[in-house]
């Protein structure tokens, strides 16, 4: 019923995006990966903590996936039945989503848990704000500004 | 005749994706501030209502009438904003606690809760604006303003700044 293409797109960037979100290194020069960033905020050693973190991240990545996958499909789904005024439609997606959302924001918090698990008492001061940047971290997000050249 | 809107709509966003997949996966994970910026880095940025404005060939009426849909829906998502804050946050305190974090699961199915009510919000306000436009703009500007939509009601003070590093 979905189309292929539309899911393969979906499988691609998700792929990637929670590839790139979570543990690929930046270009030289430029800005910090959200796992970076997480790292940065946490002040993971480089040595020790970085590579078990990170690992974490790319293990849970991988379990993401149909989930960002479904969480799209059903935004998808959503704005069509908004677009027709669809409510028995919509009625049934949003429950699914919720499901979808809270197993999404149960593995990152599995994952969380896991990095904590790492940190030494000094270093848990500033844990809910590198939560924070992690939100959504497996989802491909909408194309930011960066992206588009000035004309 | 809904359906064939609906499969339309869903092929425009296919074929959207194709070329803008690009962009939303290099995008990932180097969420920043403005070019320039600490966090940034690379060139400056357009505004969210610009990109919309690009995306979909918006007249001028059109502009107005997409920046007040905005301008509502980022109003209304004030509650789910802080919903999201605070459930966060207990998911975070939830996953920290010592023994495996066996509170998670409620912690999640909370913020899962407001994380379906900001999609909502999203998607209604981006079927809102889909009204506004003419099919041909529909057709090309559809995949770019779905992916727009994403995150955009999270800031507090205004939704036309992309991306401020957050995503839910």
């Amino acid at each position: 019923m979905f189309p292929k293409v539309l899911i393969s797109v979906f499988v691609a960037a998700t792929v990637l995006s929670a590839q790139g979100g979570g543990v690929a290194p930046p270009p030289s020069g430029g800005p910090q990966t959200l796992f970076e960033q997480f790292g940065h905020r946490l002040d993971l050693d480089r040595k020790t903590q970085f590579p078990e973190a990170e690992k974490f991240f790319t293990d849970a990545s991988r379990v993401a996936t149909p989930i960002a996958q479904q969480m799209q499909q059903l935004r998808v789904r959503l704005v069509n039945a908004e677009i027709d005024k669809n409510d028995v439609e919509i009625k049934a997606i949003l429950p699914e989503y919720r499901t979808a959302a809270a197993h999404m924001a149960d593995l990152e918090a599995q994952t969380f848990a896991k990095v904590y698990a790492l940190l030494r008492p000094n270093q848990v001061n500033h844990a809910t704000e590198a939560f924070a940047i992690v939100a959504g971290v497996f989802i491909p997000p909408p194309p930011p500004a960066a992206r588009v050249p000035i004309r | 005749m809904a359906i064939t809107r609906s499969r339309l709509l869903i092929v425009a966003i296919a074929l959207g994706l194709m070329t803008t997949a690009t962009g939303a996966i290099s995008a990932q994970g180097r969420r920043g501030g403005r070019g320039g910026q600490p966090g940034g880095g690379g060139p400056d940025v357009r505004s969210r209502m610009d990109l919309l404005t690009d995306a979909m060939s918006l007249t001028g009426d059109q502009k107005d009438a997409v920046k007040a849909r905005m301008d509502a829906a980022h109003k209304a998502a004030a509650p789910i904003r802080a919903d999201l804050d605070r459930t966060r946050a207990a998911l975070a305190a939830a996953a920290a606690k010592a023994g495996g974090g066996s509170d998670i699961p409620a912690a999640a199915d909370a913020y899962g809760d407001a994380a379906t009510a900001m999609t909502e919000l999203e998607m209604k306000t981006l079927a809102e604006i889909l009204t506004l436009v003419t099919p041909e703009q529909k057709k090309q500007g559809t995949a770019p303003a779905f992916y727009l939509m994403r995150g955009a009601f999270l800031d507090d003070k205004k939704w036309n700044e992309i991306p401020k590093g957050r995503l839910y």
